[in-house]
């Protein structure tokens, strides 16, 4: 196995909650996850699994009114961010992790030029005295041309866009890139142009990544490790190479026929069935179990902790088909106790 | 054999831009359908795949070029027949929110459909409708608003709207894109289902490789306005001889 680099993220045990109208939300029960430094991970989920929740919770961006970490911490380089104010996110000059969105219109100002809005993130997070040699350096690294400094985002086409908002969030110089569904409103050829860019990047500036996708294709080509998340849950996680190789949980072993379209003996295209739950629910058991094919009795009392498949622990799934690992036997004795 | 259900021949359209230019989205394309077939028409956005659809549907109209359904031009048409091959093609487009009107109940958006086909016996059938696409048990959905269905079930409530017209064609422009990876499964199995019990055809408009690849008979690729290759789906995909559908084939992340 590979040297383990210190990780520049750590999720333990968040648990994330939405004040809504129809009431509380759980958006994260109980998630974790670690990056480490330059290192490639994918999060893996379909709407309403907590994925983006997740992402935004590691920069301070859910509401401040309407959300709250009830349990759980969130380590950036080993510094506790899980209780700063919106005020604190604000004055955290030089964070070590940027975000690029879907949708890079949302994120650009319209009125304001590409080049005048990576200048102003430059000053922002690492000021710079050669500003504009650096908005020049920035467009380069992004691989467009210096003349669209001048442009305005609407001049733009959309992989245009997204290489745009890259410059702005690099410019902060970031040691971790959260990329939330960066190539979903782009077309195939565009896409991998993007992810290319993004591999590039990384390599040239030892960043670390954190790819969040609905897209397995995505994670294959772009990911060294990943982790699959429900209903605000981490169901398994390891390297692309063994997850890929062997999913284990049911929901991973879905997601992979559903995602290639594979087809039974019948004919029939493989489907998870029932529908995404509800998050309102308080779930005891595993979030899965309600549409799991291998579901059992304990599945809805409570949720396993992790068993590792496969050594140095780069393989784990909580799901209870799976042989207990002593960590998971504390957590039955935890339960017999409870 | 007889004449092909959608035959569309020459087409050439363009659109006028804010700024005056003229854009011509399709240039020349001819394109057929069978009875029963399934076409896949792939390309990335921009590439003309959707204004082809929708001079498909009637809704525009080409600036050069024929529509031939089932061996006849539109012009030929008596206004009744002309009623008639419209409804015959119906479209589902990726958004099923946009296409439903929020202020109608699923009792209401079916009724008016079979209503404007002339169906008697119209609650015996809006239950059918509900229970073919997989709303079931039926009477369950009918009080419901479009809002208060999930993501996959306004997608088969759209579904069972174009049903209610009794096609012979459905043009589908990219059904899935909204639908999350596990609902995927079961509205391909949906619409092969419809296509076995009903014969229906379609014209699949995707950018999705993998979609085309598994559901379709034939593919015609597009790009810039221009069918740039067409055929067999399980050819085209496998051994395409085109630079443009060997480069988009090659874009495709693929999971080992």
């Amino acid at each position: 196995m590979q040297q383990t680099k210190p990780p520049i993220l750590q999720l333990d045990d968040v648990r994330l909650t939405f004040r809504t109208r129809a009431g509380t939300v759980r958006a994260l029960n109980g998630a974790s996850l670690t990056v480490h430094e330059g290192e490639a991970v994918g999060l893996v989920g379909e709407s309403g699994s907590g994925k983006s929740t997740l992402a935004r919770a590691v920069l301070g961006l859910n509401p401040e009114r309407s959300s709250r970490i009830e349990a759980g911490r969130i380590l950036i380089a080993g510094r506790d961010v899980t209780r700063l104010s919106q005020a604190e996110w604000e004055g955290a000059r030089g964070h070590p992790v940027a975000m690029v969105f879907q949708d890079p219109l949302s994120f650009l100002n319209p009125i304001m030029r590409i080049g005048r809005q990576i200048a102003e993130s430059i000053e922002r997070h690492a000021p710079d005295r050669r500003v504009e040699e650096r908005v020049g350096e920035l467009l380069e690294l992004v691989k467009l041309p210096s003349s669209l400094a001048r442009a305005y985002p609407h001049q733009l086409s959309g992989g245009m866009r997204q290489r745009a908002l890259l410059a702005v969030a690099l410019a902060c110089e970031p040691r971790l890139l959260i990329a939330d569904e960066p190539t979903t409103a782009l077309d195939v050829t565009t896409q991998a142009e993007i992810l290319a860019l993004l591999r590039d990047l990384r390599e040239k500036l030892g960043m670390a990544m954190l790819l969040i996708t609905h897209d397995l294709g995505i994670v294959a080509s772009a990911c060294e490790r990943l982790y699959v998340i429900y209903a605000g849950r981490v169901l398994e996680w390891g390297r692309a190479q063994d997850v890929f190789g062997a999913p284990a949980h049911p929901y991973t072993v879905g997601l992979f026929h559903a995602a290639r379209a594979d087809r039974d003996a019948q004919g029939r295209f493989a489907t998870i069935g029932g529908e995404p739950p509800d998050l309102g629910e308080t779930a005891q058991g595993c979030p899965f179990a309600p549409r799991c094919p291998k579901a059992m009795a304990e599945c809805a009392r409570a949720m396993p902790h992790a068993s590792v498949l496969a050594d140095g622990e780069t393989h784990a799934v909580r799901c209870w088909l799976y042989p207990l690992t002593r960590d998971s036997e504390t957590a039955v004795e935890r339960l017999a106790e409870g | 054999m007889g004449a092909p259900l959608l035959s569309l021949q020459g087409i050439t359209h363009g659109f006028r831009r804010s700024g005056g230019a003229l854009v011509t989205a399709v240039r020349d394309v001819s394109l057929e359908v069978g009875e029963g077939e399934t076409v896949a028409l792939v390309g990335e956005s921009g590439s003309g795949k959707s204004t082809l659809g929708r001079i498909a549907l009637g809704l525009i109209r080409p600036d050069t070029g024929r529509v031939f359904i089932a061996g006849r031009t539109l012009g030929e048409m008596s206004s009744g027949e002309l009623r008639r091959a419209r409804v015959a093609f119906q479209p589902i487009f990726q958004d099923a929110t946009a296409s439903l009107n929020p202020r109608r109940t699923v009792r209401d958006l079916l009724g008016q459909a079979l209503r404007q086909r002339g169906a008697d016996s119209i609650a015996e059938l809006r239950i059918d409708l509900l229970e073919s696409v997989g709303l079931r048990p039926g009477p369950v959905y009918l009080e419901r608003y479009p809002h208060e269905l999930s993501g996959g079930q306004r997608q088969r409530l759209a579904i069972a709207r174009a049903l209610a017209m009794q096609p012979r064609l459905i043009v589908a422009d990219e059904p899935l894109s909204g639908a999350d990876v596990s609902i995927r499964g079961q509205i391909l199995n949906l619409l092969s289902d419809l296509k076995k019990e009903r014969g229906l055809a379609y014209l699949m408009i995707t950018h999705d490789i993998s979609i085309a690849r598994a559901f379709a008979d034939r593919v015609a690729v597009m790009s810039q306005g221009q069918i740039v290759e067409q055929g067999p789906a399980t050819l085209v995909l496998s051994q395409p001889t085109q630079d443009y559908t060997k480069r988009l084939l090659a874009a495709v992340p693929r999971i080992i």
